[in-house]
């Protein structure tokens, strides 16, 4: 988005700057919570929880990083800080074996109808441990670098370079295994 | 490997992600919850007229810029927003100047910036700072 134009909806018109804000990275923000959480549900609310969480924070942001990268880092602590909650991990766990469960079933069928590595790997991408899935995801997929990674989620760079290559080790190994 | 990872965008899009939409649903239902948050605090207010008289403003432009922030409270009611500048004015924290015949301008003055500064940084003693101008 043109830093002129944020600059003008965030004095004039801030549902406006929101509504631009979701149509520009609406979609990335559901993919990445989804990355988190694995859940279709879970991430449609999660963005939202973002959306709204962002609007009411607008007075806090002082333009020290884009505008793109101060939702950003919302929208990474906020799935991070659901991860860490008491109800993620009191209330949710049961119904969510449950969907792996089915998840998995679904993916031995689909492995016997496709043999794709590609899926296969995505797969296994998301069945990473979380600060693993958290990098990968962030190089890869959203093609961010080093140092970005490292602003976004107020982790040092050179523990992402080393998570980043324990992942690959990882994936590596139960590809082969 | 890592060949396989630099198609991991494609693959993830083409399979996990596949039907993950957002959607002109999802979008109003965020504008829905927007406009059902609980009415904007006082602190929220005061600071929303310090930040944007950082720039010189008539008291007309203010409440319009004001009501753009989702501020309702001086809707239909501006007489109290000019009660809240003259007693800001009174205090310091505005400068005024009277541009044209009837124009009155006002502009955050050293000691106003100061305070934004102190709101704005949002650290220890931000609530007395807020009670002080608040109160008295």
């Amino acid at each position: 988005m043109e830093e002129s134009i944020i600059e003008d909806l965030l004095i004039h018109d801030r549902e406006k700057l929101i509504d631009q804000l979701m149509d520009h990275y609406g979609q990335s923000i559901l993919q990445l919570a989804f990355s988190y959480v694995g859940n279709r549900e879970l991430a449609e609310d999660l963005t939202q929880e973002v959306f709204v969480k962002c609007y009411q924070k607008l007075d806090q942001y002082q333009k020290k990083s884009s505008l793109k990268t101060w939702l950003w880092r919302i929208a990474v602590n906020h799935c991070k800080d659901y991860l860490r909650s008491w109800h993620h991990n009191h209330v949710v766990i049961s119904e969510e074996r449950v969907k792996d469960t089915a998840s998995r079933e679904k993916e031995v069928e689909n492995q016997v109808i496709q043999r794709d590595e590609d899926e296969q790997l995505a797969k296994m991408v998301l069945r990473l441990p979380d600060t693993y899935r958290e990098v990968i995801y962030l190089y890869y997929f959203e093609e961010l670098s080093i140092k970005e990674i490292s602003h976004l989620t107020g982790v040092n760079a050179n523990t992402i370079k080393t998570r980043l290559k324990r992942a690959k080790e990882i994936l590596k190994n139960s590809l082969e295994g | 490997m890592e060949d396989r990872l630099k198609n991991l965008k494609n693959s993830i899009k083409k399979t996990v992600l596949q039907d993950l939409i957002f959607t002109e649903e999802h979008k109003k239902s965020i504008r829905h919850r927007i406009q059902q948050l609980p009415e904007t605090s006082e602190e929220q207010i005061l600071l929303a007229v310090f930040q944007l008289l950082k720039q010189r403003r008539t008291g007309f432009e203010l409440s319009r810029l004001i009501r753009a922030r989702g501020i309702k409270k001086y809707e239909n009611e501006e007489g109290f927003l000019y009660m809240t500048l003259h007693k800001f004015e009174h205090r310091g924290y505005l400068d005024t100047f009277w541009e044209e015949p009837d124009v009155k301008y006002y502009q955050l003055s050293k000691k106003g910036l100061t305070i934004l500064t102190k709101l704005e940084k949002n650290t220890y003693g931000k609530a007395t700072i807020l009670k002080e101008i608040l109160e008295r």
